[in-house]
């Protein structure tokens, strides 16, 4: 589906709206975590698309697409929803939001100094053909009013297998939940092999049917393990394996600085 | 509000629009694709510098892949979990978790003998997600090789061979990175760096209080056994007041501490000449120098989380590359250009489904990836075609396919 806009988008001061000073942020341009020029007839639109989609201007980079463009991501208002902004040159050029279900990418367009933008509106090619025994958004938002460790493990990364004990032995070491997951794409064939050579239980092996969990970037490493706490994430997941005492360590520190 | 476009502004902005799309995955470079059984396919990969075999573990065992021809052929191994090349010559395998020991086995005894191989040495510098690279050239009777640990703890070898025996076996072991290095507040992971900013805050107003608190009690007359005027019990209390108030303070500064540590040291991997090291540093990955005395540099940052990487063969007056994954893409980051580009290719990468890609000594990258068609295949592209404009080739080609397609 394709939508057109236009609007007309005179350099003004949008900045400190734009980036969404959170308390006790300083709002001054110098310390823009976009660092986007703030003259840009196309800034009022991206600020306006972000702030329509409930953005809460939570920025975390993600991998540069191509050179000179500039990627970030952030939650919003609605678990599960997310939003991204690509930057050219502290331009604005793209902003997208993305559910489990769809990827809206809206493309802003200048000429002269108004700014238009086109929509089009995809299903999310991450959540395509949802299978059996999944652990969905929903589920995790349940799980997330207690405190416990989310671990993501796949049966092609031989330690998230073998070592999954380690964050178990752990949260029961630290009385928090331990939920373990497996990465969205891992074949049944494959689950049932690390079920039968590491001893892991039927209960730690649904498959993450979650866009909260691909947005925070579970998949670059397995296994990944998220910490959580009253309804939110410690914004560093711990990456690889580690020693027990480690993780007793490092799971605590992450509790101690939410 | 909507508006009409006319036809010559529709043009401008799809020109506009198709433009600052070219960055995802048009490089198609040239590639040769190699035929891989898909029960030998695996995200942990690693590329003997000749490029002709690979390291694929899975399930815990391991596989040496012979990839000159069409179709991977496999070598039993006596390795396992994430077995690595000492890279370089790539004449040395590093395999981790015998017995809590590291074995060290001759590559070129594992083509001959498959899983009959016999180690040449082993030692219990060991642990999970351990990198290796020869610091010099080996000779045929001699290796000079580095291998880290995911602790950052690294042991520098030197080790005389006679056959496939070790004669002697030398080692000096320390640390990389163990006090940090320049730290930078990432100001683009803003909920980070607000708690960090305010984390030095409230330290520098905890360490003025624990400071006031300790000129008090120095201050304070020293209790003695012979105040008979009731001062000793006051002053004894004094004490005590103070001493818990340090303690609170005590128990609110280390937490802070640790938080502002130089940060969280994850995925670690040596360069190809073991210089130098990649990191997940506070969940955003940077490349060191590794000097001397075991500090590092901070080389370069990237801000963002990617997959372990892998460094191209140093090249003389050259950074070079490194490639990693993320998103669900192969990238290769030229650091002489300070150039990113997705190399993922036509119809790779069904299901996020990528080994983490490696380079030879010549420069090409090696891959794994499940194709659309649900087919694995071993990708081999030659990356010096990268051009300076976004995610295009210095030269298009088609891909030299013997089982892909174009996308």
């Amino acid at each position: 589906m394709v939508y057109f806009f236009c609007c007309i988008a005179f350099a003004s001061d949008v900045t400190s709206e734009f980036l969404g000073p959170q308390p006790g942020a300083n709002a001054s341009l110098n310390l823009n975590p976009l660092d986007i020029d703030v003259t840009d007839s196309c800034l009022l639109m991206a600020t306006g698309l972000l702030k329509a989609e409930g953005s809460l201007n939570t920025w975390t980079q993600i991998a540069d697409p191509g050179k000179e463009i500039k990627l970030f991501r952030s939650p919003t208002t609605s678990f599960g929803k997310w939003v991204e902004i690509e930057i050219s040159n502290k331009i604005p050029q793209v902003v997208r939001l993305i559910t489990l279900e769809k990827v809206s990418t809206n493309q802003l367009v200048r000429k002269e100094k108004s700014c238009s933008s086109q929509r089009v509106t995809k299903s999310n090619p991450k959540f395509m053909k949802k299978p059996r025994n999944v652990f969905t958004d929903a589920q995790l938002k349940t799980e997330m009013r207690g405190t416990g460790l989310i671990y993501v493990w796949s049966p092609k990364m031989t330690y998230s297998m073998k070592h999954l004990d380690y964050f178990e032995q752990a949260a029961q070491n630290l009385k928090i939940k331990f939920i373990a997951v497996v990465d969205t794409f891992a074949s049944a064939e494959e689950v049932k092999k690390a079920q039968t050579i590491y001893g892991i239980q039927k209960r730690h092996s649904k498959l993450l049917w979650s866009n909260e969990l691909r947005m925070r970037q579970f998949y670059n490493h397995y296994p990944r393990t998220f910490v959580f706490s009253k309804g939110a994430f410690h914004p560093q997941l711990i990456s690889g394996v580690k020693e027990k005492s480690e993780i007793i360590e490092e799971v605590r520190q992450r509790l101690r600085e939410m | 509000m909507k508006c009409k476009l006319g036809r010559k502004s529709f043009l401008t902005f799809f020109l506009i629009a198709n433009h600052s799309m070219i960055a995802h995955g048009e490089c198609t470079l040239a590639r040769k694709f190699v035929n891989l059984p898909g029960e030998y396919a695996g995200t942990f990969t690693r590329v003997h510098p000749s490029g002709k075999y690979l390291i694929v573990s899975k399930f815990g065992g391991v596989k040496l892949l012979d990839i000159t021809g069409d179709t991977a052929i496999p070598i039993s191994t006596p390795m396992q979990d994430e077995t690595n090349f000492v890279q370089g010559s790539g004449r040395l395998i590093a395999s981790p978790n015998h017995e809590m020991r590291m074995k060290y086995f001759l590559t070129d005894e594992i083509i001959d003998k498959g899983p009959d191989a016999k180690m040449l040495f082993d030692d219990d510098h060991n642990q999970f997600y351990h990198s290796a690279a020869e610091l010099k050239p080996s000779t045929i009777s001699s290796f000079n090789f580095r291998t880290l640990l995911y602790s950052k703890e690294y042991c520098d070898y030197s080790v005389q061979v006679k056959g496939n025996k070790a004669t002697e076996v030398k080692s000096e072991c320390g640390s990389i990175c163990e006090n940090g290095w320049v730290k930078e507040v990432d100001g683009t992971d803003s909920t980070l760096a607000r708690q960090r900013k305010a984390d030095r805050k409230i330290l520098a107003e905890l360490n003025r209080e624990f400071k006031k608190l300790i000129k008090e009690k120095k201050n304070l007359p020293l209790v003695t056994p012979n105040e008979q005027d009731g001062t000793r019990g006051k002053i004894q209390i004094l004490h005590a007041n103070l001493n818990y108030q340090i303690s609170l303070v005590l128990q609110k500064i280390e937490p802070l501490h640790a938080s502002l540590s130089p940060g969280r040291f994850e995925q670690p991997i040596l360069s190809q000449d073991g210089t130098e090291v990649g990191a997940l540093i506070d969940g955003k990955t940077k490349l060191f120098k590794i000097l001397p005395n075991g500090q590092c540099k901070m080389e370069h940052d990237f801000k963002y989380d990617t997959s372990k990487v892998g460094f191209s063969a140093p090249e003389v007056g050259k950074k070079g590359k490194v490639a990693f994954l993320a998103e669900g893409r192969v990238m290769i980051y030229d650091r002489d250009r300070d150039l990113p580009v997705d190399v993922t290719g036509p119809n790779e990468g069904f299901e996020d489904d990528f080994s983490y890609p490696g380079f030879t000594k010549d420069g090409r990258l090696i891959y794994q990836t499940k194709m659309s068609d649900g087919q694995y295949k071993i990708v081999i592209l030659d990356p010096s075609r990268l051009n300076d404009r976004p995610g295009t080739c210095l030269q298009q080609e088609s891909p030299v396919s013997n089982g892909g397609s174009k996308r």
